[in-house]
């Protein structure tokens, strides 16, 4: 843990320590993750992350979700490796992954809704904010957790399919957990009700760099996989039926 | 800027320095981290020619989140705790 510690904390103080260092974290590596990702203009004065006078666009948000993005694959693999330093057993490395992955989502929860409460901005039209909603952050944390946790596993010698295929294994299999804890957590998000729009407005955020050309200087994800588009509809198609 | 650190800062930011070394190297970045002692819940990131290098700055009240993760954390036990830092349960 990052900040003091002390054989005498309470489990409070300690689940705080725990949560705290997360989400310290998350912040230090998403500014890196602007670095890396090009947003830092040299000629230009500080960023600040949060900044009343910051014009907001989809643009904008899309660099703040290549940073999360970034920020998330570094954190989780640093975080498995500072864990599993001298494990061998895979079954230990499977439990690891999935509390690191529990731990992570639940510390974003709680970091993007102190951000959020501290600095509201939520006009209806969401084109001019500066960082998407949480919901939409956290809808596409698991994304990157997932590619984190796929990383992962191809670094422990899995073929590629094969380490995606754990991967998604992996985040369904703490999907329930997640939302176990969301429901005792007071923050309003449920985890199983992403909405349509939540949905819409990463797949926008996704979209954004290959219909703006002049933004190809920046570091930005990858178009989304053909198919991702139908089997988010084939979702929601199931979902409607289940209702 | 005041820094105002103390040992505990001091020890973030050698981790912070720690952690984000390999990335520097590989990408073959400068980069500089503060912890301004002004209150505000935010970050920035800028680039200073003086020492050429990428300079990020961290702001004080993101070192003390504790009361607010504790408003919304309220309702975890001790087993909540122990299963989220023991990984054999």
């Amino acid at each position: 843990m990052i900040f003091e510690h002390s054989c005498n904390d309470t489990y409070r103080e300690e689940l705080n320590n725990l949560f705290s260092s997360i989400i310290l974290l998350h912040i230090f590596f998403h500014e890196c993750g602007h670095i890396i990702a090009g947003h830092v203009d040299k000629s230009q004065s500080l960023l600040y992350e949060y900044d009343a006078s910051r014009k907001g666009s989809f643009a904008v948000q899309e660099h703040e979700m290549v940073a999360d993005w970034w920020s998330t694959k570094q954190l989780f693999n640093l975080m498995f490796h500072a864990v599993n330093l001298f494990n061998e057993d895979n079954d230990e490395k499977l439990r690891i992954l999935k509390k690191i992955t529990i731990l992570y989502w639940l510390s974003l929860t709680l970091e993007f809704q102190i951000f959020d409460n501290k600095h509201p901005n939520h006009p209806s039209d969401l084109s001019s904010l500066t960082h998407p909603i949480p919901t939409v952050r956290l809808y596409y944390t698991i994304e990157a957790t997932r590619e984190g946790i796929s990383d992962v596993l191809l670094q422990s010698g899995l073929s590629l399919e094969n380490a995606d295929k754990g991967a998604d294994i992996i985040v369904n299999a703490v999907l329930d957990t997640i939302n176990s804890f969301l429901g005792i957590m007071n923050v309003p998000i449920d985890f199983k009700k992403f909405d349509r729009d939540v949905v819409e407005c990463y797949m926008k955020l996704r979209d954004i760099p290959y219909e703006i050309p002049r933004d190809a200087q920046y570091l930005h994800l990858a178009p989304l996989p053909d198919g991702y588009r139908e089997s988010i509809e084939e979702c929601y198609r199931i979902i409607n039926e289940q209702e | 800027m005041c820094n105002n650190l103390n040992d505990n800062h001091k020890r973030m930011l050698d981790l912070l320095y720690a952690m984000s070394e390999p990335i520097c190297k590989e990408k073959n970045i400068r980069l500089g981290i503060s912890f301004p002692a002004e209150g505000k819940l935010n970050a920035c990131v800028y680039y200073d020619h003086s020492y050429s290098s990428y300079q990020i700055q961290i702001f004080s009240d993101c070192l003390h989140l504790f009361y607010p993760i504790e408003t919304m954390t309220d309702r975890f036990t001790k087993d909540d705790l122990l299963f989220l830092t023991r990984s054999r349960n």
